[in-house]
């Protein structure tokens, strides 16, 4: 499964730097909002990271869904085209 | 908090020198306005640590069109006060400046409106010679962060 | 298109803040590219004593993010309603600025803007400016947000 998908590290250093934590500090699942003290802002740029770096539109619907770094990998490899 | 603030607070505790609180001149540089009411200085064996004071005044010619009827400090001039404060803690030794290179990252959290009083600290630590790193921290009165940044600065020392 | 009408029924700044003067070129929800010149009447200017060096006429980094920010809200904003009194927008955030080089009185700054995400009423772009064939800065992501006024109005208390 995806347990072991090496973009899970990767995405971890995006979150963190959005979330201006340090990438140890992240765990996976960590909620964003009560445990890193995220905006609404923090979701919205989590998301277009995601598109820049890895060409992956994930739709806005999914937003309020991006609650953890484990919740954004599934995102990520859900809308990653048919992997996962 | 991160990191850095908790590494500027020991700085702090360790500080070598500290100018205490200072007026700012009028920079003698462009400037869309003198952004500083008031500057204080502590160099510590891990860097500078800047402090500086601002206010957010309605009289301000900039906040008439920004916006008109509804006056908002502008997020890019948190940038430059940061400028302003980190060359006016550079030029209080023998004439050199810091130039701004590079904003690594700036967030505009909420809004600076007139009335406002904003307090800037700011860490500097040399990445190379010559080279600052520069994290800042923007908070109004009421304690709400304003905007974080981190910034790249050159050192300019002057022709002998 | 490129007339200074149109520009400001899309953009709210104004007087001494509106720094885009001309619309070269615009392809919907894509790209643009925008002239900004900078002049030595300019209000950053005004308050320099004859004696400043020349590197002192360097025009404001904090002026040139904010005319690329402006060259991208433009982007953005084209083909949607025009500038809702209802909303204000702000900038949110920058990420990799780079200054590559200085402008100066005379110079005509050119930026090139692209477009890469719009999500719910934030936009994401990434550019960089020109002066003639020299490029003096660019932007990994600029972000800018549409939010509504009585969120900001709210804190403070004050009519609109």
């Amino acid at each position: 499964m995806t347990q072991t998908d090496p973009r899970l590290e990767e995405l971890r250093a995006i979150v963190a730097e959005v979330l201006e934590v340090e990438p140890e500090e992240l765990t996976d699942t960590g909620d964003f909002i009560d445990e890193y003290e995220a905006d609404s802002l923090r979701a919205i740029e989590i998301l277009a990271r995601i598109d820049k770096v890895y060409k992956v539109e994930i739709p806005q619907s999914e937003l309020a869904t991006l609650r953890n770094l484990k919740l954004v990998h599934d995102a990520l490899v859900r809308y990653a085209g048919g992997q996962g | 908090m991160s990191a850095e603030a908790a590494q500027t607070a020991e700085a702090a505790e360790t500080a070598q020198t500290d100018t205490g609180w200072a007026p700012v001149p009028v920079p003698a540089f462009a400037a869309p306005l003198p952004a500083l009411d008031a500057l204080r200085v502590r160099h510590s064996t891990y860097g500078i640590e800047i402090h500086a004071r601002t206010a957010v005044r309605a009289g301000d010619p900039n906040l008439a069109g920004h916006f008109p009827g509804f006056p908002v400090f502008p997020g890019v001039f948190l940038v430059e006060c940061l400028r302003q404060a980190v060359d006016a803690a550079f030029s209080r030794q023998e004439g050199r400046a810091a130039l701004l290179r590079v904003v690594r990252s700036a967030r505009f959290l909420a809004p600076a409106l007139p009335g406002d009083e904003l307090s800037l600290v700011a860490g500097a630590t040399a990445e190379a010679p010559g080279r600052w790193r520069v994290a800042a921290e923007w908070r109004r009165r009421d304690g709400v962060v304003v905007a974080r940044a981190v910034a790249m600065f050159d050192e300019v020392v002057p022709d002998e | 298109m490129s007339e200074q009408s149109w520009i400001r029924t899309l953009l709210p700044q104004r007087y001494p803040l509106l720094l885009v003067d001309r619309v070269v070129s615009l392809v919907p929800e894509l790209s643009i590219c925008a002239l900004k010149a900078v002049t030595v009447n300019e209000p950053c200017y005004a308050g320099m004593g004859d004696g400043a060096a020349p590197a002192d006429y360097a025009y404001p980094v904090s002026l040139m993010l904010e005319s690329l920010g402006q060259t991208a809200a433009l982007l953005w904003l084209r083909g949607q309603e025009p500038a809702a009194t209802a909303s204000v927008l702000l900038f949110a955030g920058v990420r990799d600025y780079r200054v590559e080089g200085g402008a100066f009185p005379g110079d005509v700054l050119r930026h090139h803007v692209e477009i890469e995400r719009v999500v719910a009423e934030t936009a994401f772009a990434r550019g960089e400016t020109w002066i003639g064939d020299r490029r003096v800065a660019q932007v990994d992501t600029l972000i800018a947000a549409r939010r509504p006024r009585a969120d900001l109005a709210g804190r403070a208390a004050r009519p609109t």
